[in-house]
């Protein structure tokens, strides 16, 4: 098998509310189409049901007492935030979350899988370690992280961070880490939540120069993409060296999506993870593991999304990977011309990380 | 649509659109029942007649109309008729299915492009087409003509515009049962329904010349089911593939009616030999089979088979010589011109049918007639031995006509126990006989449209809100118990219903919930009647 999908049925049951963007139908329309196209009993890939996260994992990212916090709301109701709201039952799915993230990084680490993409939910990127945001609640993908360096399965592990939004929660509590290198792609901070995420944000003390944000306006899609990973994401990764190449797999950068200004499309997300797959055949003994973060475009590209990153993983096809044509009217109103700022984007960014990284000399 | 086309099909829709009567002669408390079962083999169909406990048969050679003369012997006042045919798996077997032709109607995601041609066109996974097909690209693809077509499009069974699209065209070209669909095969998995409809579209038409041929002589009947349950013919004409593996469960329901001990039974039939295992009295269910290289949606009694059998041709000119794979004509003790292994045992001192003839006949191969025949016997045995020697068995049960004077052989061979039970010989009649009706219900509900449709019957349920899960099994459950009762089972009988399929899905227009669609398949769960119970 060379592909696991950490997949278990509560994560459909996670919901805040039934309107509420980040509700059941995202993974329930995914599992409907790759159940339609057969995924599940390709030889290629295996589901694997996740495990609990343990406490103590977790407060190798958050606070006790927070932690403390979400279990006395998931007992009386509560609000973490106005999109962030708990209720009864919600700290057994959070945990669950976390596991799926630590049961794919140990899959991938005990050889049972060459890669592995955990489907989990809630998501967690916005998460701090002392308070959750953003629909998050624990950081699914620092508590993965931390697991791995701290049970010396890796040293250094190079983050992705696709999602649409900034990942400041994992940003923050890798700031001053130099053995995790955290690059997110995602819509200019102006524009859009958490409203952070620049370019000078790039680490501090020992972490100096291992954070590196990569901003892009409205409009962006394929194309812009492909340029950031062919001259930001795959030169620094080749000079970091990791042991692992893990991604914050959010979806809401489709062309769809309902929160956010972006324009990527199916075949762009299959081709972003063919290159990251590439490269850890080339870096780390091909070990990958991703997680599932934001992405609310629940009545349109989601499914495709999803298709098109696990057949990448698994090393199928991708060239029928894309949306119906229904969606093109979507896509063209949506897409702009961003050339031009994206490449200004990218000089400022070489200019300020020229003293950590040779590439950009 | 040719005219003996047309005529099918519309009793098959004037048959569909009122309730079957299956159940014709139970009139007073007192009559006793009578149950037949008919099992069509490759080589003789036999028709079963049990009443009171007493088991009484005929054997009649599958020439033409074989049910149709059986069941004039046996069945003419039946209180149920119950069918298990192997006529469409020897169809596939043979490969006599013709040569299908395979229009996918895939749209976006993994390439298929290698299971067959391609066409525009997309039904999305909510049902919604958001992509039409091209005529002219339909046309040119179906100009290439073949037997027959299997028309898949991905999700139709949420919507099968798309593919009665195609199917419309495709009446230029092809008659109406020489066409399967896809939408007919339930459950998600479009690779797996790809399969299961091109292997219906080389069984349809025997399947639909069958049920013509026994709807002659008895207005309803039930046929037999791959899992051990039991549809009215109509039902199964849309997924023919659902009665294609019929026979392992009618020998594992059969044998365990003749013995009442678990074990692996060898059915040793004039094609094929099958193999199945019986555990607490009933057969294994495989989830889905792989049949012929296509990976398909059919759920059947776990079993396997190999190409050989009583008539099976011989090779002599191999070396060493070679049974089957392929059934040319009877045993020459049954009149037909090739040496099979029939032959060889009357070579042997048996007597089967006209034995002279055999021994007469292999004097002609060979000088030596009786080491050759012996030959023939032992690899006969042989192969069945390495198959059943694949599930260690500490016994087997040996039907078939040729069970009785292959058990010893077997037995010893493997060193276990061996068991060849009274009526052996038509020990798959007797399953189909003995059957509970394990009637399946097919029911999709549709709030949406306040749509109910159970075993292609529409009900108006009038338009409501969701469904619970939970309330749809429980209302499919009743509704299935409902169904078999009024067709005469026993309350006994229909406590114990399975869930075999459930699919729900909201239909969601405009960020609002519009709607629910479920399918959901329960049966009855297969065994032996209460009115037959030994």
């Amino acid at each position: 098998m060379r592909t696991g999908i950490i997949y278990h049925e509560a994560y459909l049951k996670h919901e805040q509310s039934p309107t509420h963007p980040e509700r059941r139908e995202r993974l329930a329309y995914t599992l409907d189409q790759l159940r339609e196209e057969g995924i599940f009993e390709d030889p290629r890939i295996g589901i694997i049901p996740p495990r609990e996260a343990l406490l103590d994992e977790i407060l190798l990212v958050h606070e006790r007492g927070y932690i403390d916090l979400l279990k006395r709301m998931a007992v009386s109701g509560g609000s973490i935030d106005l999109d962030t709201r708990v209720s009864a039952g919600m700290y057994e799915q959070m945990v669950l979350a976390a596991g799926g993230a630590l049961t794919a990084a140990e899959k991938v680490f005990n050889g049972k899988v060459r890669n592995a993409f955990a489907l989990i939910r809630p998501p967690g990127h916005h998460a701090k370690p002392g308070i959750g945001a953003g629909f998050c609640y624990l950081n699914n993908m620092a508590i993965m992280v931390k697991n791995v360096i701290e049970k010396d399965m890796a040293e250094r592990v190079a983050i992705l961070d696709w999602d649409a939004h900034h990942g400041d929660g994992t940003q923050e509590i890798f700031y001053n880490d130099p053995n995790v290198l955290y690059i997110s792609i995602h819509q200019d901070g102006r524009t859009l939540y958490p409203g952070s995420g620049f370019v000078d944000e790039i680490g501090l003390g020992r972490g100096e120069g291992y954070n590196i944000c990569v901003p892009i306006p409205p409009g962006s899609s394929d194309d812009t993409y492909r340029l950031i990973l062919n001259e930001i994401y795959i030169p620094v990764v080749e000079e970091f060296k990791p042991d692992l190449i893990a991604i914050s797999a959010g979806q809401d950068n489709h062309f769809t999506d309902p929160l956010t200004s972006l324009a990527l499309t199916a075949q762009g997300y299959a081709q972003m993870m063919r290159e990251a797959v590439k490269l850890s055949e080339k870096l780390c003994g091909e070990r990958l593991v991703t997680l599932l973060e934001g992405g609310y475009s629940v009545e349109g590209g989601l499914p495709y999304v999803n298709l098109g990153i696990i057949a990448a993983m698994a090393g199928m096809s991708i060239d029928k990977i894309r949306e119906p044509e229904v969606y093109k009217e979507v896509l063209n109103r949506r897409r702009r011309n961003v050339r031009g700022r994206v490449e200004r984007t990218l000089d400022e960014l070489r200019h300020i990380l020229r003293d950590y990284w040779d590439c950009f000399r | 649509m040719d005219g003996e086309d047309k005529e099918i099909k519309d009793w098959v829709t004037r048959q569909g659109s009122k309730k079957p009567k299956i159940f014709m002669g139970r009139t007073g408390k007192f009559k006793k029942m009578k149950f037949v079962g008919i099992d069509v083999g490759g080589t003789n169909t036999d028709a079963v007649e049990i009443e009171d406990g007493e088991i009484s048969y005929v054997k009649t050679p599958n020439e033409t109309e074989s049910v149709v003369k059986s069941l004039k012997k046996i069945g003419r006042d039946a209180d149920r008729i119950v069918v298990s045919s192997s006529l469409p798996l020897n169809v596939l077997h043979e490969r006599k299915g013709g040569a299908t032709k395979i229009i996918l109607i895939p749209g976006p995601g993994l390439d298929f492009s290698y299971l067959g041609s391609t066409v525009k066109g997309y039904v999305n996974h909510r049902g919604d087409i958001v992509e039409e097909i091209d005529p002219d690209e339909l046309r040119e693809e179906l100009s290439d003509k073949k037997d027959n077509l299997a028309i898949i499009g991905k999700f139709s069974n949420r919507n099968p515009s798309l593919e009665k699209e195609v199917y419309e065209e495709a009446l230029n070209l092809y008659k109406d049962s020489e066409i399967a669909l896809g939408e007919d095969v339930q459950g998600l998995g479009f690779p797996r329904r790809v399969g299961t409809t091109i292997l219906n579209a080389k069984i349809k038409r025997s399947v639909y010349s069958l049920t013509k041929e026994i709807r002659a002589v008895s207005s309803s009947f039930f046929y037999f089911k791959g899992d051990g349950g039991i549809i009215p013919d109509f039902v199964a004409l849309e997924n023919p593939m659902e009665l294609v593996n019929s026979s392992p469960a009618t020998a594992a329901l059969g044998s365990y009616y003749l013995t009442g001990e678990d074990g692996l039974v060898v059915d040793i039939g004039g094609t094929t030999t099958d193999f199945v295992e019986i555990v607490n009295g009933r057969p294994r269910i495989s989830e889905y089979i792989t049949l012929f290289g296509h990976e398909t949606l059919v759920r059947s009694a776990e079993a396997w088979a190999i190409p050989v059998g009583g008539d099976s041709f011989i090779r002599f000119s191999e070396d060493p010589l070679r049974i089957g794979p392929e059934r040319r004509e009877n045993a020459v003790a049954f009149g037909g011109r090739y040496l099979t292994p029939t032959d060889a045992l009357n070579c042997l001192g048996e007597e089967i049918g006209d034995y002279k003839k055999s021994i007469e006949a292999m004097k002609e191969v060979s000088n030596d007639s009786k080491s050759l025949s012996d030959d023939v016997i032992d690899a006969f045995v042989e192969s069945i031995c390495r198959e059943s020697s694949k599930v260690n068995p500490s016994k087997i049960i040996c039907t078939g006509y040729l069970g009785r004077y292959l058990a010893p052989m077997i037995g010893r061979r493997l060193g276990c126990r061996y068991i060849t039970p009274e009526h052996a010989e038509v020990a798959n009649a007797v399953g189909a006989a003995v059957s509970r009706i394990s009637l399946a219900l097919y029911m999709r509900i549709d709030t949406d449209r306040g749509k109910m449709v159970c075993n292609g019957e529409v009900e108006d349920i009038g338009k409501r809100g969701s469904f619970d899960p939970e309330e749809i099994v429980s209302i499919a459950r009743e509704k299935v118990r409902e169904l078999a009762m009024e067709e005469g089972a026993t309350e006994e009988d229909v406590e114990d219903v399975c869930l075999t399929y459930f699919d729900s899905y909201d239909v969601i227009r405009g960020g609002y919930r519009n709607g629910q669609i479920s399918n959901c398949i329960v049966q009855i769960s297969p065994g032996i009647s209460s009115e037959v119970a030994r």
